[in-house]
């Protein structure tokens, strides 16, 4: 979309606003409109213009604008260099910082010279505010030519700033060189740094004091008393009331673990309690890392929260997120104490019905879980998933089935007892599929134990044929075989009729094909087909392998960062930053503007009027403002001695894609040639002009010098009523040129 | 760091974008809407898009969002989210929406450059932001000198949450001790889980660089001090018996390393009302009520339920707004309910009898009886979901928490007026088994 009205509308405005309270709601305007995506690229030579401006407000504005605009301009940034070197000298350290965090933000190759010998002044700069914006611009410097940074007078300026008394200058050396000598593994930490730096601790906010302890907690502390020194100093600091430094706290006490392993238990024991109120005092977006966290630990020492079970309940008004990792946690520390306390309150969950179907499914799952860890209690959990069967609600039956099969497969022997004299009515309750298939699939494998084994599949095999699932039927085909070749005399009918209707009546390809295969395999050889059916399932204890020890351990060296939040190394799921960044630009401009369906309109109407609400306090000035500005406002010029032959007129006349008619009155009675000398006069060429009884008919046309454009018009005059109609391959040039031609015509 | 602050309302509008770093651009905007607001499912607040993660917190009908390409401290952008949204409700007051941003996008602006400088967060203290930002009282152009002057003075000081030189002529200090109960009560009146979480807010306004000192009737600083001679003195104090404290926090002004001396809470506090500390108690924790919940399934159609709830907290007191839901099973047709006190009735929405009462007196016992009847047809399992209050209780603390003494000290003032106030909560939170 064009927006060259917009910036039209603004650039004038932004001309003839002198007064400083006019220009800022001018330029507050401006801003607006580009955080609305429009985009204001051409305005920039106005902008810079506009920033000498001693009023800080705009000021502020202005150089916001100019760094988001910077890159499509490069050619005009050389221009700005001029103001931002003044402001770099201003009285005032709020213009000086300003100025220098702007300058160094454009990251512009050109401005690099101007931006080092900036930047060094600001180093050294009285007012602290300047300072700390200055050491956080050697890292923009150093992004755009590292040379200039590293191993030079800045690194070691700032090294010695770090020790400065102002705590925002101290922190933010600290993460400059951190970013600066990334390649190099970051700052320096020694022993003198860390020393420093935990001494006056209580002096930084929680985002500089969570900086410190990620360097703490990369320190390699020189010897056990160093340790301890520094767990007691620190471990005020788990009353902190921010989420961040606590768990930054205990990342540095996971890591000395490693220096003190004799106190592993009670540097555990020590972080336990402040994760624990981090959870139920914090919001929900917070507590959700925090659980993370505490899964991470519990993983490992599942015994550290098991007196805290009843904390991970989960309550209704938690959101899904949190109520997974809740139940996950609760999986992680159950142990004989608490197992009654947990599964009860996991049973619960499923049958509450004011949880989402997907939480009490995830309950299911989790008792299963649940069941094979603690193999003690399989059959209370055997009898809780009875229960849910017969509560016959669809997705809990779905799940429980599942589970059900699992833990058969878990515990054959012992479950079975319990389950197969259920199976029969098991059959007649069950409808969805997943659930059906566990069961078929307890049949096949155990049916043979139970007398009416064979039978209950029988049932299944008789409607086969109208069953539409793919997967009940692959099941049953397997089943059916595998009870053949362990009760054949009451199997073998039920073989013939389910392997012809497998591979005569089906229209799914993969039944036919697994019913051709066992078809094919029992006419080779029966007694192999035997084997290979039924052979032999190993053992196994547990459903999903324990996450290596390995992963573990990557994660606690990543504590406390996005990684055990995805439990995930970083390794994993960084991506390195693409090369092609220049395209994707180009593609967001377009998808920016797209995105906010702002109407050009609609937004020319709300400036006017924001704008304009001023002036209804200042009605004196306005008057006179809006006569000149009537006459700025066409800022359409046109070529003198453009000249279009008659029949390129008439062509262009006749397919000109866009019309607009305009009607107006004049002033007062003109004759034809009069006329025809006010459109000379304002370069307008007369192509062909009559009179036709009392109506003055005048073709003309004209070519806009600043975009090319070329406007023809016919002018049918009777009396003081002008009808224009305009033509023109470009609406928004049209409308402004019929406006051109009639404030031409009435004065 | 943190590489950018988006606005972006629920339709996928984008309010305010700040980018901070070039390692992200517009486009990943598009990849928020499309994974987050675009996903039919509720997805957790953190979000990982191709390597880069998105934190946001939903306000209303808009979300603000921190994007990241680094792998960084999850909390600390929470807490920076957090500490964003406080600042903004500073400036606009709590009506901190759409409509707010939108019309001081500019201050908006103004403030994210401030509090962030190349994805670092730097100044967040809302008293020293006063200073820098312009924008605030569009009146006054120029700042005085004296600002500017304190600009460099300010931030050096080891005190970056007050400002220097405040003055009022009256010197008045309010605290609230509130406590939310989270309570779960087996139906023989046993706990199963009695968590008491409570914030002491504090509010003041004061002149100078006030140092004060709370007392509280923590047991492990009684204990401390009676190991000498004054064995006697916890009960001379108002009859304050020592409480347990689970574990407790404290605000950034709160001088930790004293605390864990001698367990005494010192600070300067910051200006106006913050959150001076929250703690947690779960030993010996008082119940204000005791619920007697009968629930008889007679047949296959009827429920016989009677509720009786005796307020234990002393006759002087009383509870405010009362809210007892008793949840029904999902098939209740009607209820016939007969109380004495207080308003009831079947809320169908949430399958519960709904009863209120204004005001419930220390001491006092009300029951609610009822007939529900259920519609007849497919018989469901019923949950039996517990019992839930609502309350708010003035002067009454279910840990027993209490203030012993409040000490200000500054040359400057001569009279504090002090002002205490204990609150005891619940919102749904207390619940009985059934």
């Amino acid at each position: 979309m064009s927006s060259s009205r917009v910036i039209k509308s603004f650039r004038q405005l932004l001309n003839e606003s002198k007064e400083q309270s006019r220009r800022r709601l001018v330029i507050e305007q401006i801003i607006s409109a580009m955080s609305l995506g429009v985009n204001l690229s051409p305005l920039f030579a106005d902008m810079v213009k506009a920033a000498q401006t001693t009023d800080l407000v705009q000021k502020k504005m202005i150089y916001l604008y100019i760094c988001k605009y910077a890159e499509e301009n490069k050619e005009l940034l050389i221009l700005s260099t001029g103001t931002f070197q003044r402001d770099c000298q201003s009285q005032d350290p709020l213009v000086r910082g300003l100025s220098l965090r702007s300058m160094s933000s454009l990251m512009n190759k050109e401005l690099v010279e101007y931006m080092a010998r900036e930047i060094k002044k600001g180093l050294m700069d009285r007012s602290n505010y300047v300072r700390r914006i200055a050491v956080l611009a050697t890292v923009k410097l150093f992004r755009v030519s590292p040379e200039l940074v590293l191993d030079t007078e800045i690194e070691k300026k700032l090294y010695s700033m770090i020790a400065e008394v102002d705590p925002y200058v101290s922190i933010n050396s600290v993460v400059a060189l951190n970013e600066i000598l990334a390649s190099k593994g970051g700052i320096s930490i020694t022993q003198k740094i860390i020393i420093h730096l935990l001494k006056r601790f209580h002096e930084f906010t929680h985002w500089g004091q969570s900086i410190v302890l990620g360097l703490v907690a990369n320190y390699a502390p020189q010897s056990e008393q160093e340790c301890l020194q520094i767990l007691n100093l620190l471990d005020n600091y788990l009353k902190s009331g921010n989420t961040s430094v606590i768990l930054s706290v205990s990342k540095v006490f996971i890591n000395l673990i490693n220096d003190l392993p004799n106190l592993r238990n009670q540097i555990y024991d020590r972080i336990k309690n402040p994760l624990i109120t981090l959870v139920s005092c914090s919001g929900d977006e917070m507590a959700y890392p925090v659980l993370k966290h505490i899964y991470l630990i519990a993983t490992q020492l599942p015994n550290l929260f098991a007196n805290e079970a009843s904390r991970f309940f989960i309550k209704g008004s938690d959101p899904t997120y949190l109520q997974e990792i809740k139940i996950d946690i609760l999986c992680e520390i159950v142990n004989k104490q608490n197992f009654k306390q947990i599964i009860f309150a996991l049973a619960s969950y499923v049958i509450n019905s004011s949880l989402n179907e997907h939480i009490s499914s995830y309950c299911i799952r989790a008792i299963g879980k649940i069941a094979s860890q603690l193999s003690s209690y399989f059959d209370m959990v055997i009898d809780y998933l009875m229960e849910f069967i017969e509560l016959d609600i669809p997705h809990i039956v779905e799940a429980s089935m599942i589970i059900l099969k699992d833990v058969i497969r878990l515990f054959p022997e012992q479950s079975l007892e319990i389950v197969l004299p259920e199976l029969k009515r098991l059959s007649e309750i069950i409808h969805t599929e997943e659930a059906k298939v566990s069961l078929i699939w307890i049949l096949g494998e155990y049916g043979e134990k139970i007398d009416e084994g064979p039978y209950i599949l029988e049932k299944f095999v008789e409607t086969f044929s109208e069953e539409s699932s793919e997967k009940i039927k692959l099941e049953l085909l397997t089943s059916v075989l595998k009870m053949f070749f362990k009760r054949p005399p009451e199997s073998k009918k039920m073989l013939g009729v389910i392997l012809h209707e497998a591979t005569e009546n089906s229209n799914e390809p993969d039944v036919i094909d697994r019913g051709l295969f066992y078809y094919r395999l029992i006419f080779t050889d029966i007694n192999k087909t035997k084997s290979i059916v039924l052979s032999e399932k190993e053992n196994f204890t547990r459903f999903t392998e324990n996450d290596p020890l390995e992963l573990f351990e990557i994660l606690m060296d990543e504590f406390n960062t996005f990684s055990v939040v995805y439990k995930k190394p970083y390794e994993q799921f960084k991506r390195i930053i693409h090369k092609n960044e220049e395209e994707e630009e180009e593609e967001d401009d377009d998808s920016s503007t797209d995105s906010s369906s702002f109407s050009e309109e609609e937004l020319l109407d709300q400036i006017q009027q924001n704008v304009n609400g001023l002036d209804i306090n200042q009605q004196n000035q306005s008057q006179s403002q809006n006569q000149q500005n009537s006459q700025e406002e066409q800022e359409i010029e046109l070529e003198p001695k453009f000249n279009l032959e008659p029949s390129e007129f008439q062509n262009k006349w006749m397919n000109s894609s866009h019309n607009l008619n305009f009607d107006f009155e004049l002033d007062e009675e003109l004759d034809k040639d009069s006329f025809e000398e006010i459109l000379k006069e304002n370069n307008f060429q007369v192509m062909a002009s009559g009179l036709i009884q009392s109506t003055i008919k005048i073709f003309c046309y004209g070519k806009d010098i600043s975009n090319n454009q070329i406007g023809l018009f016919q002018l049918l005059i009777t009396g003081v009523n002008v009808k224009l109609n305009a033509k023109g391959t470009n609406p928004q040039f049209l409308k402004l040129f019929a406006e051109y031609i009639a404030t031409v015509l009435t004065e | 760091m943190i590489s950018g602050i988006l606005f972006i309302n629920e339709l996928g509008k984008v309010l305010i974008s700040r980018i901070y770093r070039q390692d992200i651009t517009i486009s990943f905007i598009d990849q928020f809407k499309i994974k987050v607001l675009a996903a039919k499912k509720t997805t957790n607040p953190i979000k990982h898009v191709e390597g880069t993660t998105f934190c946001f917190r939903r306000i209303g009908s808009f979300f603000i969002v921190a994007v990241t390409k680094k792998n960084i401290n999850a909390a600390l952008v929470f807490e920076f989210l957090n500490t964003i949204i406080e600042i903004f409700k500073g400036y606009f007051g709590e009506k901190f929406n759409e409509n707010t941003i939108r019309t001081n996008f500019s201050l908006v602006y103004e403030l994210l450059d401030e509090i962030i400088d190349f994805g670092y967060p730097q100044t967040t203290e809302t008293d020293i932001l006063k200073l820098y930002i312009t924008r605030e009282n569009q009146r006054q152009t120029k700042k005085s000198k004296e600002s500017v002057k304190q600009i460099s003075i300010k931030a050096t000081g080891v005190i970056g949450w007050r400002q220097e030189g405040l003055k009022y002529s009256r010197n008045e200090v309010f605290l609230d001790i509130v406590e939310n109960l989270h309570f779960l009560v087996s139906n023989s009146g046993k706990f199963l889980k009695s968590d008491v979480f409570g914030e002491i807010i504090m509010k003041s306004r004061l002149s100078g660089m006030p140092d004060c000192k709370l007392g509280l009737n923590d047991k492990v600083l009684l204990d401390k001090r009676s190991g000498g001679k004054r064995t006697k003195m916890k009960n001379t104090r108002g009859g304050n018996t020592p409480i347990v404290i689970d574990d407790v926090t404290f605000h950034q002004c709160v001088k930790l390393s004293k605390f864990d001396t001698d367990r005494s809470i010192s600070f300067v506090p910051p200006d106006g009302e913050f959150q001076c500390a929250s703690y947690r108690v779960t030993e010996n924790v008082k119940k204000p009520f005791k619920v007697i919940p009968i629930v008889k399934e007679r047949g296959a159609i009827t429920v016989d339920v009677k509720v009786t709830v005796i307020s234990l907290f002393s006759e002087n007191l009383f509870a405010k707004n009362t809210v007892v839901r008793i949840p029904t099973p999902p098939n209740t047709a009607e209820c016939v309910i007969t109380t004495q006190t207080g308003k009831a009735k079947y809320d169908p929405q949430i399958n519960c009898i709904v009863w209120s009462i204004k005001r419930f007196q220390g001491k006092e016992e009300l029951s609610l009886s009822a007939e529900v009847n259920l519609i007849r047809g497919k018989q469901s399992v019923w949950s039996r979901p517990p019992i839930s209050l609502d309350f708010t209780i003035p002067s009454y603390t279910s840990s027993g928490l209490r203030v012993r003494y409040l000490k200000v000290v500054e040359k400057s003032i001569t009279e504090v007026v002090k002002w205490v106030r204990y609150l005891c909560v619940s919102k749904g939170t207390f619940q009985v088994r059934i």
